[in-house]
Formats: structure tokens, sequence, C-alpha cells
């Protein structure tokens, strides 16, 4: 580098320091100066006056002003022999400004006042300190005076001011507060620190508190005042605190001069000097007695609250402002467990989530939330219990929690509303009435059984308006019956879209609720009850016929045998050649009077002969009404139910019959559970095919025909094998004195007239299951064997066959007499042995019906099979009732006591010799 | 305060633009005050409409481009300088010259004072871009509105060929003749330097005839022919047939007029003689008045590389700035001298960076450069360079 250049950079930089420094020695002389004029002034004013001057001349500009602001007006303050100028300009309290040309700024501001209309330049800084707000402006009437240097500087002259005009407002504060403190209406006294800690001062209101005079007070310890022992609580405090050198406040009891008492609230503090020792010890004086007594009064209060709300059993938690707990009562405590909240003790957020039992994320915030508005909320306890939290808060910023137990009250609701669901869903009519019998309320099935819209319609009218006058029983008008008993019940009749029905209505008075009325639609149920009652009617006249039937048959039965016998023995005798005339004569009045007598047995056997009337019935629907009528009549213990096909079943069959059998075997089935729970079942099924090989317990399947299987099953005591095996008979029982033992006669009679069958199938302690086959079609025509071509058998023997043997020897003799050789036996099984042994070795059988191990009818059927061709002639005392359809088969059927010619005649016929 | 600076090489226009959006996304809010300039490659629609909330933005071009504290950007060089200050005042506004130049800039000035809502306000400082042609009259503009205490810097708009492609501009619009003027209210401390490279020579003369840049005669001598004489034959043609541009002859050769001096060493603003008449004439880059007493000037490449540096020192010196208290920094350097030594940049704005570490700055190289002179008036000169300097 050039020496010439290096020597024109020093210089620059030279010149550069040069402007630096002449700056800064300008600015420090405006600042000295400054400094010094308000340092050598005796008031704050007058030293502001100076460094105005003094900035006056270090900007060299024509006047440094100092305005005061109040609003947007900015009042010429200082210099103090200004023209008054009030000027509106708001923008120079905002930032420091450099005007060029006060002239530039017409339109934009308010113009500047007459006084200062001839400033150009202006330069101004805002000096706000609280709420004082000056401008210190310099002015000239040369535009664009000022420089940013000069700027700079009025800024640190402004500094400076402002320090004097803080000065100023300090000495002008402290005066204020000097004045404030001796006229306040609050005491306050200020001692000196030293042993005996003087009062030096106090003011007017502390004359007036203690009663004692200035003079009285200065220089003295103010503990002539206390009212309270030396080792007062109160007094042991403040001592501490004074000889500390603390602050605090104390509440103590103090005396006035006149020797009246009074509470003292003192608030203590020390002033200290620069190293921060304490010279004088401050005291503010306040008669509190009124809150004291107040805040007596109000302990008393809460402890009788705190005593009311222990003794409660709903939790209760007061909070205060910053969460503590001011009271909580055992409830609560026991509620949460959490026995150690102790008041006072800030409640941590965790207690917040404790109180729901339960991950409670949002609950701090919901209870922080009690402190501005109440918050309610259910929750249930660990222990199943529900509770009902309730947080307020209250006026002085805390919150009151409470707890209840709603579990008894949430299972009522719960109760409720399950009933008021039932009431609503119930198809009975539900309503509720005024106190003269308007509706008031009613539920919707009332409205569909009245026929009416759901809603309004049928409010506030009486329920009698929807049923024709004369239809309502007088059951339900006796108003002293009800007004004794509370309660009526009743039908009434209504005409509807339906067609005329017929309501149960009852009526109930409820206290404080009105009359309840409640409708049920009983005109199926009538209906239903009308069949029954024909359908037991019928029953019971065909039971009392069965056994009419049944007395009169067994009667017939052994009475026609005696006079077969008598009948028998008379025609023998008629043949003996040596009878004397007498005795002739006897023998016909012997004959006569049998001969009566069969007539009246004849006659008896009329009186309780079955109604055989077929008619078409369905068998589901005669089923279903015989379990109802039994059900009826059942245990609550027993258990009934009814299985069948959905179609119904319709066949031709007399209904009293079906009835009889059904209700004889589910009375027998109820009956075996002994009282005891258990279950009696009935099961149609159709068609039903009958797969065992065994031989039904009475009656026999007819081949070709269809049937029904009626299964009737209980969980009874069950029959051992003996007992199944004697159950048709009659006159057996196993109910003692309370059976008859013609039920299950009468039964297996019916089914098997009927062509049907019964299988039983039971054990000891396992129940019965006793299977009906009911043949569903028409009875098959019997094939008609009179029709065989016959073989002439005039000289075989014949085989007499009856159980009775003094009625096989009667007969046999007759036979015998005409000619017959003749064989008798009373064992239908050694009969059909014998002659399948030579089934053409025998003329004719001549058999009993009504026989303890084979009937008549079974006889004929298996010698159908063994013997086609033999004539087989029944001899029944029951002949006239006999329906058994395999009696086809016989050659004939009489009546017994037959007539000797009768008998005679008919085996002639069979075996194939003139009759 | 806080002051950041934006730039690049702008060859593919659209990556500068995206470069330009990723820089300014690095801001939460927009500048309260952003200077651009850029070569003439880089059109203003370019950059601008992407500064839409900008309170004050400045623009003008530059010769080839910028340098920043990166280094050069000179090949479609763009940059930007940004000011984000709460406590501070800006506004700027750009006015094309019709009749009367010095019209124009003072209603600019009014304008730009207007939009800092610091009507009648003197601003600690005024950032200037004019066309090139008028600055005298420009300057004298905003003095009649601010007076002569602001300081007043900048440069002239320029172009790469010195072919009048220039142009300046704020968000409203641009102009190739024109000023735009920026009105500078910051809430920190503001400082500044300005000077030349160049020493003086004994050569000197004063001047008999001008017509405000055109120098006619020297001592009653043709200008050319005294011009030719005190640089000696064979730097300028001896005749010529009609104006001949001799900037680049006259880069290390310029005439300075005497401004003051310290000590005893004078100090002289530049005049750049452009052109050569036929007539024996000298086109300035600057106005000369019949009186003025012109001497020849001599400098060196290595002046102009290093002065960019020392000028920056001063403004630190001059606002007695640490490099750790200062915002950022404005460089005004002559793209005259920037072509002389265009090889040299890297040196230039390390001279830069030495002297402020660490605080971002950008260059503009212009056609003309305005500043404060030793005697405190805002003057304009050719072949200058300017720092100005923003505190923290």
């Amino acid at each position: 580098m050039k020496d010439d250049e290096r020597l024109r950079e020093a210089l620059l930089e030279l010149e550069t320091l040069r402007d630096r420094e002449a700056q800064r020695l300008r600015e420090t002389r405006a600042l000295l100066a400054a400094v010094e004029a308000l340092n050598t002034s005796t008031d704050v004013d007058e030293g502001l006056e100076a460094l105005l001057a003094s900035s006056r001349a270090s900007l060299n500009c024509d006047g440094v002003v100092l305005f005061e602001a109040s609003g947007d007006d900015l009042t010429l303050r200082l210099p103090a022999s200004s023209e008054p100028a009030v000027w509106t300009a708001p923008g120079l309290l905002t930032r420091s400004r450099r005007i060029i040309n006060l002239q530039g700024i017409q339109g934009l501001w308010q113009p500047p006042p007459p006084a200062l209309a001839a400033w150009r330049s202006l330069l101004t800084v805002p000096l706000i300190d609280g709420e004082t707000r000056m401008v210190l402006a310099a002015h000239d009437v040369q535009p664009g005076k000022f420089t940013s240097a000069d700027a700079e500087l009025i800024g640190r002259l402004a500094t400076i001011a402002g320090q004097a005009i803080l000065r100023r407002s300090l000495e002008r504060r402290n005066a204020f507060l000097a004045t404030v403190i001796d006229r306040s209406p609050t005491s306050v006294t200020i001692a000196e620190v030293s042993d005996e800690m003087p009062l030096i001062y106090l003011n007017d209101a502390f004359v007036d508190l203690s009663g004692y005079t200035r003079e009285e007070m200065l220089d003295r310890n103010c503990r002539f005042l206390t009212a309270e022992a030396p080792d007062a609580p109160g007094r042991i405090a403040i001592r501490k605190a004074v000889a500390r050198r603390g602050s605090g406040t104390f509440v103590l009891r103090n005396r006035r001069k006149d020797g009246t008492e009074f509470w003292n609230q003192l608030q203590l503090f020390p002033i200290e000097n620069q190293d921060g020792t304490a010279t004088h010890m401050v005291a503010t004086q306040t008669d509190v007695t009124d809150r004291v007594r107040a805040e007596e009064e109000r302990d008393e209060a809460r402890r009788r609250l705190e005593s009311a709300l222990a003794a409660t059993s709903e939790a209760f938690l007061i909070l205060g402002r910053e969460g503590h707990v001011r009271f909580s009562n055992d409830p609560f405590q026991a509620l949460l467990d959490i026995a150690w909240l102790e008041r006072n003790v800030p409640v941590p957020h965790t207690i917040a989530a404790r109180l729901l039992d339960r991950p409670l994320e949002t609950m701090p915030e919901r209870v922080i939330e009690a402190f501005n508005e109440p918050v309610s909320h259910e929750f249930t306890a660990r222990d199943g219990r529900q509770f009902l939290l309730r947080a307020q808060p209250i006026p002085d910023g805390g919150a009151v929690i409470t707890a209840s137990d709603i579990t008894r009250l949430k299972v009522n609701e719960r109760a409720l509303r399950q009933r008021l669901a039932a009431i609503e869903r119930s198809e009975d009519g539900i309503a509720i009435g005024d106190a003269e019998g308007r509706i008031v309320d009613a539920n919707p099935s009332l409205a569909a059984l009245w026929g009416i819209e759901e809603g309004t319609v049928a409010l506030g009218r009486k329920w009698t308006s929807f049923y024709e006058p004369a239809s309502i029983d007088v059951t339900l008008r006796d108003q002293s019956q009800y007004r004794s008993t509370g309660a009526l019940r009743g039908e009434a009749e209504i005409e509807t879209a339906a067609g005329r029905r017929t309501h149960e209505v009852s009526l109930s008075l409820v206290p404080d609720v009105g009359s309840i009325l409640v409708v049920r639609d009983v005109t199926d149920r009538l209906h239903d009850q009308v069949e029954r009652d024909e359908m037991r009617r019928r029953l019971d006249r065909g039971q009392m016929q069965e056994r009419l039937h049944q007395v009169s048959a067994g009667l017939a039965h052994d009475f026609n045998n005696l006079l077969s016998a008598i009948l028998g023995s008379a025609a023998l005798l008629e043949t003996t050649p040596e009878l004397s005339e007498a005795g002739r004569a006897a023998l016909v009045r012997i004959q006569t009077a049998a001969g009566r007598a069969a007539e009246l047995i004849d006659g008896l056997l009329d009186l309780g002969s079955r109604e055989k009337s077929a008619e078409t019935i369905d068998l589901k629907k005669v089923l279903a009404s015989t379990v109802d009528l039994a059900r009826g009549g059942a245990p609550s213990s027993a258990q009934l139910s009814f299985v069948a096909p959905k179609e119904p079943l319709f066949l031709q069959a007399s209904q009293t019959d079906v009835l009889q059998v059904a209700m004889n075997l589910v009375v027998n089935a109820i009956d075996a559970l002994g009282g005891m729970p258990g279950e009696v079942r009935v099961t149609l099924t159709h068609p039903a095919t009958r797969d065992s090989h065994q031989e039904p317990t009475a009656g026999k399947l007819q081949a070709g025909r269809t049937y029904a299987a009626i299964a009737i099953e209980d969980t009874g005591t069950g029959m051992s094998a003996e007992t199944v095996a004697r159950v048709f008979e009659p006159y057996f029982t196993t109910k003692g004195n309370t059976g008859t033992g013609l039920g299950l006669a009468i039964v297996a009679s019916i089914v098997a007239d009927t062509g049907g069958c019964i299988d039983v199938d039971s054990a000891v302690g396992r129940g019965t299951k006793i299977t009906v086959w009911w043949p569903t079609d028409l009875p098959v025509a019997a094939d008609g064997s009179t029709e065989r071509p016959r073989s002439d058998r005039t000289d075989l023997p014949l085989l007499i066959l009856d159980d009775a043997p003094e009625v096989a020897a009667a007969l046999a003799v007759v036979l015998s007499e005409a000619g017959f050789e003749v064989a008798e036996t009373d064992d239908p099984e050694f009969a059909i042995e014998t002659i399948s042994e030579d089934p053409a070795g025998w003329g004719c059988l001549i058999t009993d019906y009504d026989m303890p191990k084979l009937t008549g009818g079974d006889v004929v059927e298996r010698l159908s099979i063994v013997a086609p061709d033999l004539p087989v002639i029944v001899v029944s005392a029951l002949a006239r009732r006999l329906t058994d359809p395999r009696l086809a088969r016989a050659s004939n059927v009489l009546q017994k006591p037959v007539p000797n010619d009768t008998l005679i005649s008919a085996v002639r016929e069979a075996t194939g010799g003139a009759a | 305060m806080k002051i950041d600076v934006f730039a690049e090489n702008g060859t593919d226009l659209t990556e500068l633009g995206n470069k330009f959006d990723a820089w300014l996304a690095t801001h939460d809010r927009p500048a309260d005050f952003v200077a651009i300039h850029k070569s003439v490659g880089c059109r203003p629609a370019k950059l601008t409409p992407r500064l839409e909330g900008v309170t004050a933005v400045h623009g003008a071009t530059s010769c080839l481009g910028v340098m920043s504290d990166a280094g050069p950007r000179i090949q479609n060089g763009a940059g930007a300088f940004a000011i984000w200050d709460d406590a501070g005042d800006y506004g700027t506004a750009m006015r094309p010259f019709e009749h009367d130049p010095r019209a124009s800039a003072r209603n600019a000035v009014e304008a730009a004072l207007l939009a800092a809502d610091r009507p009648s306000e003197a601003p600690d400082l005024i950032w200037l871009s004019s066309s090139p042609g008028h600055e005298e009259a420009v300057l004298a503009g905003i003095e009649d509105v601010v007076g002569g205490n602001v300081p007043i810097m900048g440069g002239s708009a320029a172009d790469d060929t010195v072919a009048g492609e220039w142009l300046v501009y704020d968000s409203e619009g641009s102009a190739s003749a024109g000023v735009v003027i920026s009105v500078l209210f910051p809430s920190t401390k503001v400082s500044f330097a300005y000077h030349n490279g160049y020493a003086p020579t004994p050569r000197s003369g004063i001047v008999t005839a001008a017509d405000g840049r055109l120098l006619k005669a020297i001592d009653d001598r043709p200008a050319a022919d005294v011009y030719r004489e005190w640089v000696g034959e064979g730097v300028i043609p001896d005749q010529v047939n009609g104006t001949t541009a001799i900037l680049s002859e006259s880069t290390l050769s310029p005439l300075g007029q005497y401004l003051d001096s310290v000590g005893d060493v004078p100090y002289y603003l530049l005049s750049h003689p452009a052109s050569l008449t036929p007539e024996g004439h000298l086109e300035l880059f600057a106005d000369v008045e019949a009186g003025d007493q012109l001497t020849l000037m001599n400098g060196s490449p290595d002046q102009l590389t290093r002065r960019a540096g020392k000028v920056a020192a001063l403004a630190a010196q001059s606002g007695s700035f640490q490099p750790d208290e200062l915002a950022g920094a404005l460089m005004v350097y002559c793209g005259g001298c920037m072509l002389a030594v265009r090889d040299r940049l890297d040196d230039v704005t390390s001279g830069v960076t030495e002297a402020l570490p660490d605080v971002p700055f950008l260059g503009i190289f212009t056609f003309g450069e305005q500043g404060v002179v030793l005697d405190g008036r805002n003057r304009h000169g050719n072949l200058m360079i300017s720092a100005i300097l923003f505190g923290a």
C-alpha cells in the first residue's frame, strides 16, 4: 500500500473518531449542564426550569419546553414564563419524534395553538412514569433544524428530566401520604426500635380508639393498652415478632382508658434503614370487636352444623377455595376410605378420582368445575351401592360436595320403570281415574279394548260411558261396597268393530292415587268356559252312565248265569217221569219265575246303556279341553302340558267316549304324582304306527286301520308289573276307598269297543306312560264267515266253554237230552288247544263271552285261524251289549238265560242238522 | 431488530423464485422492509409479487448482480435485504421522472414518509435508488422535504452494459427513469461511511465550460484534450467520429472535485468520464460546473479491492459498533469499480466479512453513489463505496 493511501485512510479514521468524540463531548457537556442545573436549584421545578435552559443552549435551538399531558391534551407547563398553551397532539405521547416542519403536519394533526405557531422544527421525547405523562420538546423556527444527534441528546436529557420529575412526584407523594396517615380512620402508631420501644408517633384515629391523649401515650410502650395476661398466646406472639423485628398480624384483647375492652387487630411491620437494620416498628390497629364476635357466632354455627352433618347419613365434604378440606363427615370418609383426610390438608386430585371409585381421568376437572358451576354425577361404589355426587360452588370460592346413597331409590326407580313398562305393554286395559271416576291416564291396551284412538280420547270420560248401561253388572254399581271395601269386580259388555265383547272390569281404590281401573276381555274365556262346562257335563253323565252300565252289566252277567243254571236244571227236571204233579207245578212256577227274572235282568241292561252316537270331533281340541279341565282340579305342583300337531284331527267318534278315556287317564296320572311336584304330559301323534310286538295291555289293533296315538306320561310313582297286569280289571283299584275300580275298566272297554288298544309302560319309581291307540277311520266290515260252506257236523261232539261251571253243566244237560255228545270246560286256552288238536273232530263250540282270560271274541278270532270251519255259538249274559265286531264270525250269539229249544235249534243249525 | 439477506445467482429464474420462496418461508411473518437489488436479467416480476404483506419494498437493478456475506452473485445475481423491526417504521415510494426529477424525488419522499406513518418527520436514514442522470436533482428534491440533516445513502440503478436497461421499482410498479426512496426509522442505531479508493494526482484544472454532466473545457481547453494529456497518450482515442464510450478506460483515472481537507490532506468527490464526443467534450456520470476544480485521480485494482472492507470498518468505527452489536449491513459499490476488479470480487467480499464478521450484508453495484461526504452534506459521486450498518 502506498504511504499516501495509508495516510489518507489513517486521517479518515482519525476524522471519524474525532467526529464521534466531538459528538460525545457535546452530549457530555449538555448532560453535565443539565445535572448541574438540577442540583443547584432549591426545588425541583426550579431545577427543571434550569435544565430546560441548559438544554436549549446544548441543542442550539429556540427553546426547550415541558408539556404535561391530560388525556390527549398537552399543556405547556415549563418554562413557567411561557405563554399558556394547550395543544391536542396525542402523537407526541406515543414516541420520540423529530419533526422537520410543523407546517407539514397540517391536515394530519391538530395545528399548534397560536402561542406555538412560529414553531417549525420540533424534537420531542415522551416522559411517562405511571400516571405522570409529560413531553420534553425542543423547537426552532428553522425547518429541519434538528439532527439525529440532537435527537439522541434530547433523549438523554429527557432521562435526567424524568428523574427530576419523579423526585418531584415522590416529594408530593410523601407529603400526601403523611396527610393520609394523619387523617386515616385506621389507627397508626410508630415505635422507635429500642429496649422499651417507645411510641414516637400516633395518629388521631389511635387517640380516638384508645381514649388516651397523645401526650399520655407518646414515649411509652403501648403495652398499657392490653387486657391480656402476659402469658397469653397473642402477647407472646407479638413479643416474638417485635424481638426479631418481624412483621405479622395479631388480634389482641385491649382496654381503653375508660376500661371498656375491645378486640384490636394489630398489623406490625418494621421500617429498615439502608443497612437493612430495623429502626422503627409501625403498627396499624383496627377495632375488630364486631368481626371477632361474628366469627365466634359463625364458629358456633359451624359447630352446630358440623354436629348436624356428622349425624346425617349423607356423605358431606366442604372444600375451600384452594381445594382444602374444610369439613368432611364420617359417612364421606367411610365412602372414600380416606380416614386420613384431615381439615386444611389440600385435596390432591387423586381424591377426586377416588370419588367415583373408578378410573376417572376427567374427574379432577369436574371437581374443579364445581368451583365455578354445579356438577352432578352418579356413580357406583365398589360394593355395588349407587351414589349421587353433587358439587356446588359456594360464594367464598370453595365447593360443597355431597354423596347420597341412592341405591334404594335406583332400585325403586327401576321397579317403577318395570311396572310402568308392564302396564304399558299389558294386554289388560289399565287406567287411573279421579275421584269422580273420570279417566286421567290410560295405557294403550285400554284404548284398543274400547275400540277408540289411543291418547286423549278417553281422558276425562267416565269408564261406564264406554259400556252399554244395561250390560254393566250391578256389582259394579255398588258404590257402598266400593267405599267400604275399596274394590269392585264385574262384567260389562261393549259393541266393538270386532263384535260384541264381554269385559271383566275391576275397580280398586288406591289412597293418594285414585281409582285403578283394570279391564280384561273375557269374551273368549267365557266362550271356552261354556264349552268346557258342556264337556264336563257330558263327561260326568257319561261316567255315571258307564258306572251304571258296568254295575248293571255285572249284575246281569251274574244273574243270567244263575238263571241259566236254574232254568237248565228246571228243564232237566221236567224230563223226569216220576215227577209229581205238585212237583211239576212247582217246576212250572220255577221256570215262570226264572223267566220273569230273566226279563227283569234284560230290562236292567237298558239302564246303563252307553250313548254310542258317533259324531265328527276334533280329537286335538277334545284332548286340549280335557287337559284344561284336568288342570283346573290339579294341585299347583303338577305341571300339565299338551303337545299336538298344528292341524286339527277330525274323526268320527263319541266325544263322551274320548273325554272319558282321556280324563280318566289324565286324572290317574295326576293322582300318580301323589301331590309331589311333577309333570303330566299329553301327546297326540297322528298318524301313528305301533311298532311293539308285545300284546297290548288292553284291546287289540285291527289290521288295515289307521290310528292316532294318545300318550299320557307322568313322572309319578309308577306301577309294578303285577299292578299293570290287573289295572284294567273292573273293581281293581290302587286308590283304596277313594277309587271305584271302574275308571280304567271303562277306559279299556271303550277303547276295545272302538277297535283300539292300550299300552302301559310303567315301573316303580320311573313313572308311567299309557298310550291309547285310537282308530281314526271307520271300522272294517267283517268278512261274511256265514257265507262259508258248512260241513255236516251233526254227529260230532259239542264243546261247552263257560267260566261258570254250573252254567256249563246246565247247558250240557239240555244238549245231552237233545241227543248231543257234550264236553265242558271253563278254560278258554284249554278249549282252543283241544280244538286245535283236532279241528274236524268237534261239531260246535258253545262259549261264554265274559271270561277272565279271554273273551268270547278272542276265542272266535283265534279259532278262525286254527279251525276256520268250526261253528261257534256265543252265549252271553250281556249279549245285547256286545259290540265286538269279531263276533260276526260266530254262528250265533244267544242271550243268557237261553231257552232250551232256542239253544238246541241254534246248535242243530250250526252243526248242519235241521233246526 | 432482525436482518436477513438473500443472495443467489438467477440463471434459472424459476429456480431463483423457488429459492426466494424457500428463504421467505424461513421467517414466520412478512418483513417490515425489503430492499431487492438484482441484475437486469432478472425481472422484478419474479420476486416482488412474493412480498405480500411487506410494508416497504424497495427495488433497483444492480450491475451484473450483487454480493453478500456468502460471496459475489454476478451471474444474473439477485439479492434481498430484509428488516424485521416491530418498534421501527419504514416506508417506500417510487416515482417515475416526468419533467422534473427534483419534484419526483420530493413527491416520492413525502409518499414514503406517509407510508411509514411518519409524515413530516426526519427519518434516521434515507435509502435511495435513482436511475442515472439526475441524481443531484433527486438529492435536492429529497432535502426540500427533510432538510439537509438527514443522511441519504444509496446508489444509482445499473444495468450490465450501460445500455439503459436499468429499472427502479417498488411494490406498485417500476420505471426505467425514476427514483425509489425508502425512509428508515429503525429502532436501533445506524451508522455509515461513504468514501472512494482513489488518490489525487498533481494534475488539475478549473472547469471553464460545462453543461450539467457535459464537461466541455478545462482551463479553456477542450476537456478531452486536457484529460488525454493527463492520462497519457494511448489511453483514450485521439479523435472520434461519434460519441465513444471510455468508461472502462477511465475507471482507474476519474476526475475528482475537491471536497474538504483533513489536516492538510484534500479529499475529493469523483466524476467518472463515461464517453468522448467528437467535439472534444467528456460526458461524466456526475454534474460539474464552471469554476469547479478538477483533479485527475488515480486508482488501482488493489485499492478498489481493499476499499470495501475499509469503508465497512470505518462505518463500524463511526457508530462505535462491535461486530456482535450489528444486525446487518448494506454496501454500495461502484459498478465501474466492480467491473475493474471483477475477478477479485471474492476478495472484496472477504474484506467486508473481515470487517464485519458474522454480519449479514448485501452489496449492490451501482452507476453513481450517493452519501454523506466529509462536510456532512449529501452528495452524488462516482466510483464511490459506502457502507450502512444497522445495530442489533
